[in-house]
C-alpha cells in the first residue's frame, strides 16, 4: 500500500494556526501505517494540545472515510460533515489530500503525513519497506519477482555491480529523524544478489545471465496519464 | 591495443588526478609510466570512489598529450544520462583517445558529494553496448546515427575476480562480452590462487583479461586492503612480511626493502598468471608509487 | 510503605507436613533441609494459591483469600445498603450480557460483589457462613475452564460448589439459594466499522481471529481469551470488550477527569490515570473494576496488551497530569507477553507525546500481586515526580 510518515506536530500546527474548526480526517483505504478513525481521534487531541500551548483554541472534529482517493465518495460522504468547518487536515496519502482539495476548493486542505513510497509493512518486526517505484515496466518476470528497479540503489539492470559485497549493496539504508537528518543507517540486500539466489533456486539463471537493454525512461517520467477506453 | 591482438602480453598502470585544475604531478607520474617502456597504457580514473575529480575526458586528453603515453579513458555512469555520455564519447574520439573502461560507477553517496542525484541511466554493461553501437554501426542507442566517421575505442569494461560466488562474476562477464567488450581489467588481486582460478573460469569469454594487481608503498597500505576493502584477500605471509619490514628504523632501509619484496612477489605472481590462456596482461594500480612499476615487469621479462 | 509479600506460612499452624511444597507446580516452596522448615519462594510463586488449598493445617496464608477479610467485608456492605444477595466471582468474569440475564433469572438483580482472584481457592463451607450471616441467595461466577489462570481453579470451583449445592438440597435450602455461573470474556467485532485490515488476526496470541469475505475481522469465541490485545490494534475502534471498548471507557474516562479535576481545585495535588493490568494487582475486594483513590483514577484493563493510544492521549486530553500503566512482571503475563507488548507501546506513546512535552508524564511499571503495596510505591513516587515538575 502507500506508505506514510506522520508529519511533525509543529509543521502541523503551523498549517492549521490560521483556523478555529478543523476536520482531522482519516482514511481506511491503505492502513499501514495507522490512519483511520482512531489515528484521526488521537490526531484532533495531539493539535487541540499543542495549540493550546501556544495559548491558540483550535477545535478538532475527527472522522474517517472509506478511500480519500476517490473524488465521488468524498463528495458524498463529506459534503454533509463540512458545515463550520474552516480547514481539513488529512491523514491520508498525497492522492487523499491533492483529490480533497480538487473536491472541496473552497477548503484548504492540508497534509498531516508526509508519503513516503509504494511498499509493504513486515508483520513480524513492523518495518516497512519500499517495494515498488511504479515504474510503468514492469520486469519482475524476468526477476524471480524481485524488483531491481525500486531495491538496487543505482537501478541497475545487469547486476550486481562492483559495489556487491558479502550480498549486502555498498549503500544502506539511511533511518532520518523528522527534521530529514540521519540518525543510522541499516545494512541492506544487494538486489540482484537476491535475484541470481531466486532465480537460481527457481533453475532460471538464463533470465540472469539475459543482457537487459537500457530501459525507455520516458515510461517512467512524471506526470502521467492512463487513459481506459 | 592492438598489441593484444597481437599476441603480445600487455601492462597497463593507472594515474587517479584530484579535484583540481592543475595535472603537473599525474603528467609526472605518466612520464615514469611511459619511460619503462613497457607500460603500453595507463587508465585516467572518473571521479573514484564517488570522490570528485577534474573530468576524465580532459585529464585524459591532457596526459596523452602531454606525455606521449596512451590512455584509457575510465567512463562511469553514476553522474551522466545517455545523452551526456554520448557527447562526452564523441568528444573523445575527437581528442583522439582510444580506449574507454565504461563503468558502473560508485554510488554518489559513498564520496564526498551524497547529496548528488545519482543519474545511472545506464549501467556498465549497457554503456559497453553502446558504445560498441557507436563504434560499430555508427549509430547511439536510440538508433540516432552519427555523422561523418565513427570513433575508434578499444571498449574496456570491469571484472570482480574476489566476488562470491565466482558463478555470477562469471555470468556478468559474458553479459558483457556479448554485447562488445574487448577487454576487462580485474580489481586488485593479492593472492595469485584467486587470479588463477579466475582465469580458469573465464577461458571460455572471449576478451582479454588483465589482472589488476597493486602493489603497497606500505605496510599501512598492504593492511588497509587486508581490513577495509571487502572481499580482496590478502595472504597472510604477504602481510606479515610487510609488517617485518614496517619495523625496520631505517626509512630508506624500509622504501628499499618494500620495493624489493613487491618485485619478488609480484614477479612470481606475474609469471603465474601469465601462463593462463585468457592472461593477456596485467594493470597495475601503483597509484602515486609508478617508480615500482617499471622494475616488476623488466623482472618478470628477465625471465 | 514496606512491599511484603500477599502468601505467608504462618509457622505456629505449620505441621510441617510438606504438602503445600508437593502441591506447588512451580517449586516455590521448599523444606529446610536441616529445620523442615517450609519456605515459600516468592519469585518462584505464581499466587495460584493451590498451596492454600492443600494445606491441611490452614497455615497458609494469601492475602487475598483471607477469610475475616472477605467475611468483614460482606458483613460491612450488607449494614451499609442492606442487600442480601452476593455474587462470588472470579477475578475476570464479567456481569454483562449473558451473566447479568442468568443472575436477574434467578432473582439477582441488587447484590453485594466479591471479586477474588480464583473463586476455586474459597472453601465451599464459606457460603454456609454467608447463609448463617442472612445471604439469602448466592451467585458464583466462574471463568470458562480453559481460560483458567490458576491451575485449573475455575473446574475446581465448579466441582467443589456443585457439591455444596447438592448438599444445601438435602439440608433442605431452596434451590435458588446456590447458582453457578460460568462467565466468558470475548471480543466481539463491529462489522459496520472494519475495515478488514488483518492487524487483530496478526496479533491475536490465540489466533481465535480470522479475516472472512468480505474481509471482515471474525472472532472465534470459543477460542477467544478476552486479553484485548487486538482491541488495541484496531486502527477503525471496531473491536470490543464488554467491559473495556469504545463507548464506556472514554466515558469512565471523562467521568474521572472530572471528578479529579475538582479534587484537585481542592488539595492542588497532581492527578493521575492509572491504566492496570487485572493481573498485576488485585484490588482490594472493589465491587468495581475502575475506582478513583483521591486524585487517583483507577481503570482496569484485562491484560496491559489491551492499553490502547487513544485512550491514552484522552487522559492528558482530559487534563490528567500523568498516565501510569501497570503490567506485570516480565514472565508473569498470564496471557501471551502482553506485557512486552504493552512496553513497546508505551515506548512508542513517549515519542508521540514528546512533541507536547509530556513524554516524561507517561510511565509504565511492572507489578505482581504477590507483593502487596507495589504498586502504592510506584503512584506515591510518580506522583512525587509529577508535584515537582509541576
Amino acid at each position: 500500500m502507500i506508505i506514510t510518515k506522520e508529519k511533525p506536530l509543529e509543521e502541523i500546527l503551523g498549517f492549521l494556526a490560521p483556523y478555529t474548526n478543523v476536520l482531522v480526517l482519516g482514511c481506511d483505504g491503505c492502513t499501514q501505517p495507522p490512519r483511520g478513525l482512531k489515528q484521526a481521534k488521537i490526531y484532533a487531541m495531539l493539535i487541540e494540545m499543542a495549540a493550546e500551548l501556544k495559548q491558540k483554541v483550535i477545535k478538532c472534529k475527527a472522522a474517517t472515510m472509506a478511500m480519500q482517493c476517490d473524488n465521488y465518495l468524498c463528495l458524498t460522504t463529506l459534503t454533509s460533515q463540512l458545515n463550520g468547518i474552516d480547514a481539513i487536515l488529512s491523514i491520508a496519502c498525497g492522492v487523499g489530500v491533492q483529490t480533497l482539495a480538487e473536491v472541496f476548493p473552497h477548503i484548504p486542505v492540508y497534509p498531516g503525513q508526509n508519503t513516503v513510497f509504494v511498499g509493504s509493512q513486515e508483520r513480524e518486526n513492523g518495518k516497512l519497506y519500499e517495494r515498488c517505484k511504479a515504474c510503468g515496466d514492469c520486469l519482475l518476470g524476468e526477476t524471480g519477482g524481485i524488483c531491481p528497479v525500486t531495491l538496487c540503489a543505482k537501478g541497475l539492470m545487469n547486476g550486481p555491480c562492483g559495489g556487491c559485497v558479502n550480498g549486502k549493496c555498498e549503500v544502506p539504508f539511511e533511518i532520518r529523524d523528522e527534521k530529514g537528518k540521519v540518525i543510522k543507517t541499516v545494512e541492506r540486500d544487494c538486489a540482484w544478489y537476491l535475484i541470481y539466489e531466486r532465480l537460481k533456486k527457481l533453475g532460471r539463471l538464463d533470465l540472469f545471465r539475459k543482457y537487459r537493454p537500457p530501459r525507455n525512461r520516458a515510461v517512467s517520467g512524471s506526470p502521467r496519464l492512463l487513459e481506459v477506453v | 591495443m592492438k598489441n593484444i591482438a597481437e599476441g603480445k602480453f600487455v601492462y597497463t598502470g593507472e594515474l587517479e588526478p584530484h579535484k583540481s585544475t592543475d595535472l603537473s604531478d599525474v603528467i609526472e607520474w605518466a612520464r615514469t609510466l611511459k619511460a619503462t617502456g613497457k607500460v603500453v597504457a595507463a587508465n585516467v580514473t572518473d571521479n573514484p570512489q564517488s570522490v570528485g575529480a577534474i573530468s576524465s575526458l580532459v585529464a585524459s586528453y591532457i596526459i596523452q598529450r602531454e606525455t606521449g603515453l596512451e590512455t584509457i579513458y575510465q567512463l562511469r555512469c553514476s553522474d551522466r544520462n545517455r545523452l551526456a555520455l554520448v557527447s562526452d564519447l564523441l568528444g573523445a574520439a575527437a581528442l583522439g583517445l582510444r580506449n574507454v573502461l565504461a563503468l558502473t560507477g560508485d554510488h554518489p553517496k559513498k564520496g564526498d558529494t551524497p547529496e548528488a542525484m545519482p543519474v545511472f541511466d545506464l549501467d556498465g554493461t549497457q554503456l559497453v553496448e553502446l558504445i560498441h553501437k557507436m563504434v560499430y554501426e555508427g549509430k547511439d542507442l536510440s538508433g540516432n546515427k552519427i555523422h561523418g566517421p565513427r570513433p575508434q575505442f578499444n571498449i574496456g569494461a570491469a571484472a570482480n575476480p574476489n566476488f562470491k560466488p565466482l558463478e555470477v562474476e562469471v555470468l556478468k562477464l559474458e553479459r558483457k562480452a556479448e554485447v562488445g567488450a574487448d577487454f576487462f581489467q580485474t580489481q586488485v588481486i593479492f593472492d595469485v590462487n584467486i587470479a588463477l582460478e579466475f582465469l580458469d573460469a573465464v577461458n571460455h569469454i572471449k576478451a582479454a583479461f588483465l589482472i589488476g594487481i597493486f602493489p603497497p608503498r606500505s605496510y599501512k597500505q598492504a593492511e588497509y586492503f587486508a581490513k577495509y576493502v571487502p572481499g580482496v584477500q590478502v595472504p597472510e605471509e604477504f602481510l606479515k612480511t610487510f609488517e617485518k619490514i614496517s619495523e625496520l628504523p631505517d626509512k630508506n632501509e624500509r622504501r628499499r626493502k618494500i620495493d624489493e619484496y613487491n618485485i619478488e612477489y609480484f614477479t612470481d605472481f606475474i609469471k603465474k598468471v601469465k601462463k593462463k590462456p585468457a592472461c593477456k596482461g596485467i594493470h597495475i594500480m601503483a597509484v602515486g608509487y609508478p617508480e615500482v612499476v617499471g622494475p616488476i615487469i623488466e623482472n618478470v621479462e628477465k625471465g | 510503605m514496606l512491599v511484603e509479600a500477599a502468601l505467608k506460612i504462618r509457622g505456629d499452624y505449620c505441621s510441617k507436613c510438606s504438602v503445600c511444597s508437593s502441591a506447588c507446580p512451580f517449586e516455590a516452596i521448599l523444606a529446610d533441609e536441616k529445620t523442615g522448615e517450609l519456605v515459600i519462594d516468592i519469585e518462584e510463586c505464581r499466587l495460584c494459591g493451590l498451596c492454600f488449598s492443600a494445606c491441611p493445617a490452614s497455615a497458609i496464608d494469601v492475602a487475598y483469600y483471607n477469610r475475616d477479610l472477605l467475611i468483614g467485608y460482606v458483613k460491612k456492605c450488607m449494614q451499609d445498603s442492606g442487600l442480601d444477595k452476593l455474587v462470588l466471582r472470579c477475578q475476570s468474569t464479567l456481569l454483562e450480557g449473558e451473566v447479568r440475564d442468568k443472575l436477574e433469572k434467578h432473582g439477582i438483580n441488587k447484590f453485594i460483589s466479591l471479586r477474588v482472584p480464583c473463586v476455586g481457592r474459597i472453601p465451599p463451607e464459606f457460603v454456609l457462613r454467608m447463609l448463617v450471616l442472612g445471604i439469602r441467595k448466592i451467585a458464583i461466577v466462574l471463568c470458562k475452564g480453559e481460560n483458567c489462570r490458576f491451575e485449573k481453579g475455575s473446574n475446581i470451583g465448579l466441582l467443589r460448589f456443585s457439591l455444596m449445592k447438592s448438599l444445601l438440597k438435602q439440608l433442605g435450602v431452596e434451590e435458588d439459594a446456590l447458582i453457578i455461573i460460568r462467565s466468558l470474556v470475548r471480543a466481539h467485532v463491529d462489522s459496520n466499522r472494519c475495515i478488514g485490515c488483518g492487524n487483530c488476526v496478526y496479533t491475536c496470541a490465540y489466533d481465535a481471529i480470522q479475516l472472512g469475505s468480505p474481509g471482515v475481522a471474525q472472532i472465534n469465541e470459543q477460542v477467544c481469551w478476552g486479553c484485548g490485545a487486538c482491541v488495541a490494534v484496531c486502527p477503525a475502534l471496531a473491536i470490543s470488550l464488554d467491559e473495556f471498548n469504545h463507548n464506556s471507557t472514554p466515558q469512565t474516562i471523562s467521568h474521572f477527569a472530572k471528578l479529579v479535576r475538582e479534587a484537585k481545585q481542592k488539595n492542588g495535588k497532581p492527578t493521575l490515570l492509572v491504566f492496570y493490568c487485572q493481573w498485576a494487582n488485585f484490588p482490594a475486594l472493589s465491587s468495581s473494576h475502575n475506582y478513583l483513590e483521591g486524585n487517583t483514577a483507577f481503570l482496569e484493563m484485562p491484560c496491559s496488551s489491551a492499553l490502547d493510544p487513544v485512550y491514552v492521549l484522552q487522559a492528558f486530553y482530559e487534563g490528567f497530569d500523568g498516565v501510569l500503566v501497570v503490567a506485570c512482571k516480565k514472565g508473569e503475563c498470564r496471557f501471551e507477553e502482553g506485557n512486552e507488548l504493552a512496553e513497546r507501546r508505551v515506548a512508542t506513546l513517549k515519542k508521540l507525546l514528546a512533541q507536547l512535552n509530556l513524554d516524561d508524564r507517561l510511565e509504565i511499571c511492572f507489578t505482581s500481586p504477590k507483593y502487596l503495596g507495589e504498586l502504592e510505591n510506584h503512584i506515591r513516587i510518580f506522583t512525587n515526580k509529577l508535584e515537582s515538575s509541576m
